[in-house]
C-alpha cells in the first residue's frame, strides 16, 4: 500500500514538472487575391501563432507586404531585381511568433496571390 | 525500509527534474525599449525588417562601386548590436559600346543565428531598419 502511495506521489511530481505550456491546436493557411488591404486574421485569446512561412505570386521586381495595423508594412515577400532579366524570389524574414490580439493584414498588392502559413498553439496554464 | 528507499529515490528524482526548468509565459513583439522582467528570460527568435526587399542599388552606369548597404540593428542595454549587414554593388557597364545596365552583386553578412537568450534586467529595443523583435518569454522555475 505504502509503495502504491509512493508511486502515485512520484507520478504526480513527474506530471507537475512535465508541463509543456504550448499545445498544438491547428495549422492555418490564410490567403487572398483581393487587391485592397484585407484583414487575414487575428490571433485569438489564449493562443499564439507561429508564422512558419509566407509568400506571394509577384512577377518582375515587385513585392507584397503584410502589416499588423493595416497600414505599416511589417514583413514582405516578392522578387528582387538582379539585373538583365533576372529576378530572385525573396522574403524579408523567416519564422517568428505573434501574441494573442495581433492582427495580420495583407496590404494592397494588386491581385497577386498572397499566403501565410501558421501553426496555432494553445497556451496551457 | 522499502518505503524509505522509495521516498529517497523520489527526492533524488524530484531534484533532478527541478534543475533549470523554463516555463513558457508569452510571446512578444518588441519595438520600443522593454526590460526583461525579474524571474523571466527572453529568447530572441527573429526580427522583422522595416525596409523594402530590394537593396539600395543605385544603378549608376559604369560605376562598379555604386550600390548601397543596409544594417539591421537592435539595441541591447542601449548598445547597438548589428544582426545583419547587406552590401550591394553594381558591376557591368552601359556606354557607347555596351547597352546594358550591368548586374547587381550582393553580399550578406549575417551574424544573427537564432536564438539569442537574454537574462532578467536586459533592455531590448528595435533600432535601424528593424521594426519588431520576435521574443518568447519564459518563467524561470527554481
Amino acid at each position: 500500500m505504502r509503495t502504491l502511495i509512493s508511486l502515485a506521489v512520484f507520478w504526480c511530481m513527474i506530471s507537475c514538472f512535465a508541463q509543456g505550456n504550448l499545445q498544438f491546436n491547428q495549422s492555418l493557411l490564410l490567403s487572398t487575391t483581393q487587391a485592397s488591404n484585407v484583414l487575414l486574421g487575428t490571433v485569438p485569446a489564449g493562443k499564439v501563432w507561429k508564422v512558419e512561412g509566407f509568400g506571394s505570386g509577384n512577377s518582375g521586381a515587385s513585392e507584397c507586404a503584410w502589416s499588423f495595423d493595416g497600414t505599416n508594412a511589417a514583413f514582405r515577400s516578392g522578387n528582387v531585381y538582379l539585373g538583365g532579366s533576372a529576378y530572385q524570389y525573396s522574403n524579408s524574414t523567416s519564422t517568428f511568433w505573434l501574441p494573442a490580439g495581433t492582427t495580420v493584414y495583407s496590404l494592397n498588392c494588386s491581385s497577386n496571390y498572397r499566403w501565410i502559413s501558421i501553426i496555432e498553439f494553445n497556451i496551457v496554464p | 525500509m522499502k518505503g524509505c528507499f522509495l521516498l529517497f529515490a523520489m527526492i533524488l528524482l524530484g531534484d533532478f527534474f527541478t534543475q533549470g526548468n523554463l516555463q513558457f509565459n508569452q510571446v512578444k513583439l518588441v519595438s520600443a525599449q522593454e526590460t526583461v522582467p525579474v524571474g523571466k528570460i527572453w529568447k530572441l527568435e527573429n526580427y522583422l525588417p522595416t525596409v523594402s526587399l530590394a537593396n539600395d542599388l543605385n544603378r549608376l552606369s559604369n560605376q562598379a562601386t555604386a550600390g548601397g548597404s543596409k544594417n539591421f540593428v537592435i539595441l541591447v542595454n542601449g548598445t547597438s548590436v548589428y544582426l545583419q549587414t547587406t552590401l550591394t554593388r553594381e558591376v557591368g557597364r552601359n556606354d557607347g559600346y555596351w547597352n546594358q545596365d550591368g548586374y547587381a552583386t550582393s553580399s550578406d553578412f549575417k551574424i544573427f543565428d537564432a536564438p539569442i537568450w537574454f537574462p532578467a534586467g536586459t533592455t531590448l529595443a528595435a533600432s535601424t531598419n528593424v521594426g519588431f523583435i520576435s521574443v518568447m518569454e519564459f518563467n524561470v522555475i527554481p
